[in-house]
């Protein structure tokens, strides 16, 4: 039996972490929320998820290991997707060079996120 | 006579201690709330977006409405949402609006209120659908004497009328700041109107040029330096020249051009040291700026380049 | 007993030209976050954080984490007593050592190393390794160093509030490019960033009280975007000494039943207690919005 999708949405901002989890649910995926980096620890401590929605650039910054921490080498899951506003070009440079899949910006379409969470999922 | 001076400083004293205690008896009220509040607002969130998605009629059911500020918080929970996204018919933020009488309680607030206060409700009007009623009732706001206040209905004008972006922008009183031409391109990228950079960069007027300026800087557009060299000519407008010449540094273009040659070598020399730390960090070579600075400034400038190895940046 | 009374007046005016600048601040504060450029990074608005004493990794990740696009956290550390924690930075942030140069705008001394990142992602983070002692001397190194037009220091133990980098970059947005030298904390006019040309002009920073940019170059805002454990506690004790030194008149009107002047030295009392309680609870961010 398969089981069932696992998807983690990181993100402080308590409207715009309820906005992804509404647009990304009935899809049949479990939805977690980490809301600091203590809840993120924890989650993934235990947990392996197939789509990380990571809603701020700080994690690509702060040097935490963010990204290898959800997806050790040489792992090619899960899928993560940055969501933040307008950033400048050298920044999304370095949030594709340490592995994330995906830079969208806000003000985002819903429909267009949640398209590529299926398709994500379905790979 | 010292008896009426106790009792004037008792009275005084009396007065004055009102005000901060009833400031900080709400604050803690509202601290109080707020775990509950948040609650109401993430289940509020959850029903205005599944509307949104799902595209139903009607207005969905939203458990902030029996809180206390109900108002405030549906208004703050609408601008966020609008902020966020696009692609939805806003016809229902703006029936909600009209149900919940947001638009009575902001122009209620715009009224009673001045300075900064009037300045964030005015925000608040222009961060949400535009309403004709709210744009027309607004209008006088344009010519308040604070300037926040000014600069709160210029957006709520914008908001509700995009076609007469340039209009309202080369009317506007003041020179405006980088922060206030951010907060109109924010305002843009809201998808209101698609702008051309090129009729506001010809402009005689500062603040369109301003704006063009901005609108280049964020969409890394190429073709106008042409146009940039231009401004950095005109000596008449040295603000702008200078920020013409940081946009040209911000997208990283090519400074070899004999305009921008004669511009820096006429800055005072803290100004040209300031602009030298600024191109080293944006990663210009010293055979790309060689021709801005004299002999020494240059030995200065490679050391610069030097310390930041950005050639080892590699990913 | 009229100088007392004198000082009490004086007491109860500072207090409340405080708390309605705190107000005013904080009103400001809202404003500065409905305001979204800092979010875009569109402002130009450059600033570089200057860390003079060692921290804790984390302390540092939680400075680089910060969502402006335009910043620049300069680290310094003493490397001989600090070895392992450099060791540690350089490696989680793939540091390498690169030349220092002096800018010659500073006097500066002590600088072993200057270290920058090979990822472009933690490029906005520098460390020096420095002997040099003394806070002036450390900060004057960390400006040298500074890439950025505006200066935020951070003082032994001092941290920055959630949000004061976008407001802070924000404020000076408003004003016409480069127009601020100083923005200072009232009402002891401490400036809390500084622009880079001007400490440079004036040979390094002028940490004297009241030593401030003449009024239309310098923003004085009532509440600190930093955060200080010290602070707080020096703030306690102070609390409680001007409790002591209040109770004393009261307690000797009291036994001689002359209550107008009790009255009125209480209510003085209670005043300045609420402009105080109101103060500290702005300042502690506690806004309920």
């Amino acid at each position: 039996m398969k089981t069932a999708s696992r998807i983690l949405i990181f993100g402080s901002d308590l409207v715009l972490t309820e906005l992804v989890v509404v647009a990304l649910s009935g899809l049949g995926a479990e939805l977690r929320v980490a809301a600091n980096w203590p809840d993120f620890e924890r989650l993934t401590a235990r947990t392996v998820f197939d789509v990380v929605v990571v809603l701020e650039v700080a994690p690509v910054r702060s040097g935490r290991n963010f990204f290898r921490r959800i997806r050790p080498r040489p792992l090619r899951r899960p899928e993560i997707y940055v969501v933040a506003w307008h950033q400048a070009a050298d920044t999304v440079l370095a949030m594709l060079e340490c592995g994330v899949d995906q830079y969208l910006s806000f003000p985002l379409n819903l429909s267009r996120l949640r398209g590529k969470v299926i398709a994500a999922l379905s790979r | 006579m010292m008896n009426w001076f106790y009792l004037s400083l008792s009275v005084l004293c009396a007065a004055l201690t009102l005000p901060p205690f009833v400031g900080w008896v709400a604050t803690r009220l509202r601290g109080r709330r707020r775990v509950r509040d948040e609650v109401m607002l993430r289940r509020s969130t959850q029903g205005v977006v599944l509307h949104l998605l799902t595209d139903r009629e009607g207005l969905p059911r939203l458990p902030l409405e029996r809180l206390v500020g109900r108002q405030r918080m549906l208004a703050l929970l609408l601008a966020r949402l609008g902020a966020a996204t696009y692609g939805f018919d806003p016809d229902l933020f703006r029936r909600l609006m009209l149900h919940y009488r947001l638009d009575r309680y902001l122009l209620r607030g715009v009224r009673r209120s001045w300075g900064l206060r009037r300045a964030l409700y005015l925000k608040r009007i222009a961060d949400l659908p535009p309403l004709e009623s709210l744009r027309r009732a607004t209008r006088p706001y344009l010519y308040d004497s604070s300037r926040e206040v000014r600069f709160a209905a210029l957006l709520v004008q914008i908001s509700a009328a995009p076609h007469e972006l340039l209009r309202l922008v080369a009317s506007y009183p003041q020179r405006l700041t980088a922060g206030e031409v951010a907060e109109l391109l924010h305002l843009l990228r809201r998808g209101l109107l698609p702008i051309a950079y090129r009729p506001l960069l010809s402009s005689p007027n500062p603040n369109l040029q301003r704006v063009g300026l901005a609108l280049v800087a964020q969409f890394d557009i190429e073709e106008a330096d042409e146009r940039l060299l231009a401004m950095l000519s005109s000596p008449s407008d040295r603000p702008l020249s200078v920020a013409a010449l940081r946009t040209l540094t911000a997208l990283h273009r090519p400074l070899r051009a004999r305009a921008v040659v004669l511009f820096v070598r006429a800055l005072p020399p803290v100004l040209r040291r300031s602009l030298m730390r600024r191109l080293a960090h944006e990663g210009y070579t010293l055979r790309q700026v060689q021709s801005l600075f004299d002999a020494e400034q240059g030995v200065s400038y490679a050391r610069m380049v030097e310390s930041y190895k950005r050639s080892l940046v590699c990913g | 007993m009229w100088v007392a009374w004198l000082v009490v007046v004086a007491v109860v005016v500072v207090a409340v030209v405080w708390w309605f600048g705190a107000e005013q601040t904080a009103l400001r504060n809202r404003w500065l976050d409905e305001l979204h450029g800092a979010q875009s990074g569109s402002l130009g608005v450059g600033l570089s954080l200057l860390v003079v004493d060692a921290r804790s990794e984390e302390e540092y990740a939680e400075l680089l984490g910060r969502e402006y696009g335009l910043l620049e956290v300069v680290a310094l550390l003493d490397g001989a007593r600090h070895a392992e924690l450099l060791g540690c930075l350089v490696e989680r942030y793939h540091l390498i050592q690169v030349e220092y140069h002096p800018s010659g705008e500073f006097a500066v001394w002590g600088v072993v190393g200057l270290y920058r990142s090979r990822k472009r992602r933690f490029r906005r983070f520098v460390v020096v390794d420095c002997r040099a002692s003394g806070f002036q001397q450390r900060l004057q190194v960390a400006a040298d160093v500074a890439s950025l037009e505006y200066l935020l220091p951070l003082g032994l133990g001092e941290g920055l509030r959630p949000g004061a980098v976008a407001r802070i970059v924000t404020e000076l947005s408003l004003h016409p490019l480069l127009a601020i030298d100083q923005i200072c904390l009232a009402p002891r006019m401490r400036p809390v960033v500084w622009r880079r040309v001007a400490v440079a002009t004036r040979g390094g920073f002028d940490l004297r009280p009241w030593s401030v940019a003449p009024r239309p170059r310098r923003v004085v805002v009532w509440l600190s975007p930093l955060r200080s454990r010290r602070g707080s506690r020096r703030a306690f004790w102070l609390d409680l000494l001007l409790l002591v030194v209040w109770l004393l008149p009261m307690t000797v009107w009291g036994v001689q039943g002359r209550w107008l002047p009790l009255l009125a030295w209480l209510l003085a009392g209670v005043t300045v207690a609420c402009c105080r309680l109101r103060i500290r609870q702005l300042d502690g961010g506690e806004q309920g919005e």
